[in-house]
């Protein structure tokens, strides 16, 4: 479990003061994958890398896995009730029970896959058998044992991500954080990055913080998610809760980016002809979530209460393993058949809003 | 053969021995402050590496007292650092002239330049590398030696080859205070006494020395940058 509990963090840039991290609190269950959203310049690169103390929060405290209580103030960091702040040995102690992978791996460009990925295992105390049959597993487990002596510069995009992240793991750290780590890759390679971390989340119980400005690597693996904007985090919880009730401006428009159904706003912005309705008719936005999927409910109101629908937008989202679908509709009958249609609707747990009155 | 070379240089023939003495005096005077230039300059430019402000280990005072002594010191051309250098010398080593005076200006000389070389090699090292090293709990020491220097050799190589060749356009003015070597045989035996064979051959032995140095330093940095492109290029030859 990562628990970070009032966390700031403030840079001085040219003589101004950027405050990065703004009391910034988070329980990150064990064995899950988390995702942290935001533009860049929110503070979620600065939140990450305070998670393994690669910068030192200015407050706050923090405390991953069995690591004890970690205290930072006035710039210095203290475990547990100590006195004197953590030496340079134990923050590296500390470091190498986590692993954290980058937007643009950061391997050694002259070592070889499997040299880069012994680079944290040399010096630890093993012997070089050990290290040699730990490389070859954690090459396994990212599927390039055949690339143990190819260079970085014959690999491609997604492979060097895969061999980042068996450096990330070989000191089978229980967290993993991964900063952007698919931002720079094509999307077949970014779906197989994000299908590996999936796998070895589940695999291992590995606990992952997913650093990402894209809403669709969160929809695709992660379970949690926080938004971050201007160093706080303005919107948290299950990411199947926040794609279908985004509460902040910034979340709808992150959802926005990866669901169609949410363009709906812009095109009510943009007045666009297809969301011009007919004097007496409703715009409506429907939302299924997973209770009530599946029922025909369209073709059932439109002869139960003799109204008519027609179907603008429609999209299902499948996030978690659950679906999520939408619809925007315009809708139209006789007196107060549409209210009664609309009132059904609800009542089948069907979300119903109603975005314009012709 | 004999009988061709008193033809053409028949000075440089007959002032056989002092021209070997002088090539032996260069190279020992490359040689020899050239080693302390490499182990002083590199240690230096890692200094300035490490405790720069955004370095792996901020030392603002530490950086300052180097890139001081740097700047001090590049800024005093070498014929005036020779003799300025003549009482440190003195005392440091007990004489100031012959080759073993000249080697103290020359580390002095040659070490400045070379820092900031190095500094520069280092600089170029992607922050991305040092960062994922620093996240894998790797300590000061490991970083510089597993990643800074580690990852800069090609460019190491280049900068020590530069600094080597201007090593030896020092060693020169080092006949200044008595140390011989080629630049004084080619002053006193050519230049003054007006045999310009001498003079020339001196320019070629030079030329020659400086154009081996670029080759093979050329070759050393090659042949250490990014190893599995180069044997990638090999096999799409073969």
């Amino acid at each position: 479990m990562i628990e970070i509990k009032h966390l700031n963090k403030t840079f001085a840039l040219k003589g101004q003061t950027v405050d990065a991290v703004r009391d910034v609190s988070l329980t990150i269950p064990d064995g899950d994958i988390y995702g942290v959203i935001g533009y860049s310049g929110a503070g979620k690169s600065t939140l990450v890398r305070c998670i393994n103390l690669l910068e030192t929060p200015d407050s706050g405290t923090l405390r991953v896995n069995d690591s004890g209580l970690i205290t930072a103030e006035g710039g210095k960091i203290y475990l547990g009730e100590g006195k004197t702040p953590m030496r340079e040995r134990q923050l590296n102690a500390m470091r190498r029970s986590i692993g954290m992978i980058f937007q643009h791996f950061n391997l050694l460009d002259r070592s070889t896959v499997f040299e880069n990925v012994a680079y944290p295992l040399k010096y630890s105390g093993m012997t070089r058998n050990e290290i040699c049959d730990r490389v070859m597993e954690m090459l396994r487990l990212v599927d390039l044992t055949d690339k143990r002596d190819a260079y970085p510069s014959q690999l491609s995009g997604g492979q060097k991500q895969r061999v980042a992240i068996a450096r990330a793991l070989a000191n089978h750290p229980q967290v993993l954080l991964s900063d952007e780590a698919t931002s720079a890759l094509d999307p077949d390679a970014t779906e197989a990055i994000l299908a590996l971390l999936r796998s070895l989340n589940e695999r291992l119980g590995l606990t992952v913080v997913m650093i990402t400005h894209e809403m669709a690597v969160i929809k695709s693996i992660c379970r949690h998610v926080a938004v971050m904007e201007n160093g706080r985090v303005v919107e948290e919880g299950g990411v199947y809760d926040v794609f279908a009730h985004p509460r902040q401006d910034i979340t709808r428009h992150f959802v926005a980016s990866a669901s169609a159904l949410n363009r709906v706003d812009k095109l009510l912005k943009e007045d666009s002809p297809l969301v011009q309705v007919e004097e007496g008719a409703l715009l409506v936005k429907l939302l299924f979530s997973r209770d009530s999927v599946g029922d025909s409910v369209i073709s059932f109101i439109s002869r139960e209460f003799d109204v008519s629908m027609n179907i603008v937008l429609a999209s299902v989202e499948v996030i978690e393993g659950a679906p999520l679908g939408g619809m925007i509709a315009a809708i139209k009958g006789d007196g107060d058949k549409v209210e009664a249609a609309l009132k059904w609707l609800h009542d089948h747990h069907v979300e119903v809003e109603v975005l314009r009155r012709g | 053969m004999d009988e061709l070379l008193k033809q053409w240089i028949p000075n440089v023939v007959a002032y056989k021995s002092r021209f070997f003495t002088s090539l032996s005096q260069t190279m020992q005077m490359t040689l020899r402050s050239g080693a302390i230039a490499l182990v002083v300059g590199l240690a230096l430019g890692v200094l300035l590496t490490v405790t720069k402000k955004d370095g792996i280990r901020p030392q603002a005072v530490i950086y300052r007292i180097v890139d001081l002594f740097v700047n001090l010191f590049r800024s005093i051309p070498f014929i005036i650092l020779l003799i300025f250098l003549i009482p440190f010398t003195r005392m440091l080593v007990g004489t100031a002239i012959g080759v073993k005076g000249a080697l103290v200006p020359l580390v002095f000389g040659c070490v400045p330049f070379y820092t900031r070389q190095v500094e520069a090699a280092l600089a170029s090292v992607d922050d991305g590398k040092v960062e994922a090293a620093r996240s894998m709990g790797s300590s000061t020491l490991g970083i510089i030696f597993r990643v800074y220097l580690h990852e800069a050799v090609p460019d190491l190589i280049r900068a020590t080859t530069i600094t080597a060749i201007s090593l030896i356009g020092l060693t020169t003015m080092a006949g200044a205070v008595g140390a011989g070597g080629i630049g004084s045989f080619a002053i006193n035996y050519g230049q003054n006494q007006n045999h310009q064979d001498i003079v020339n051959v001196c320019v070629i032995i030079l030329l020659l020395f400086v154009s081996l140095l670029q080759f093979a330093g050329n070759l050393l940095a090659r042949r250490t940058t990014n190893r599995g492109l180069l044997r990638r290029e090999g096999k799409d030859k073969a």
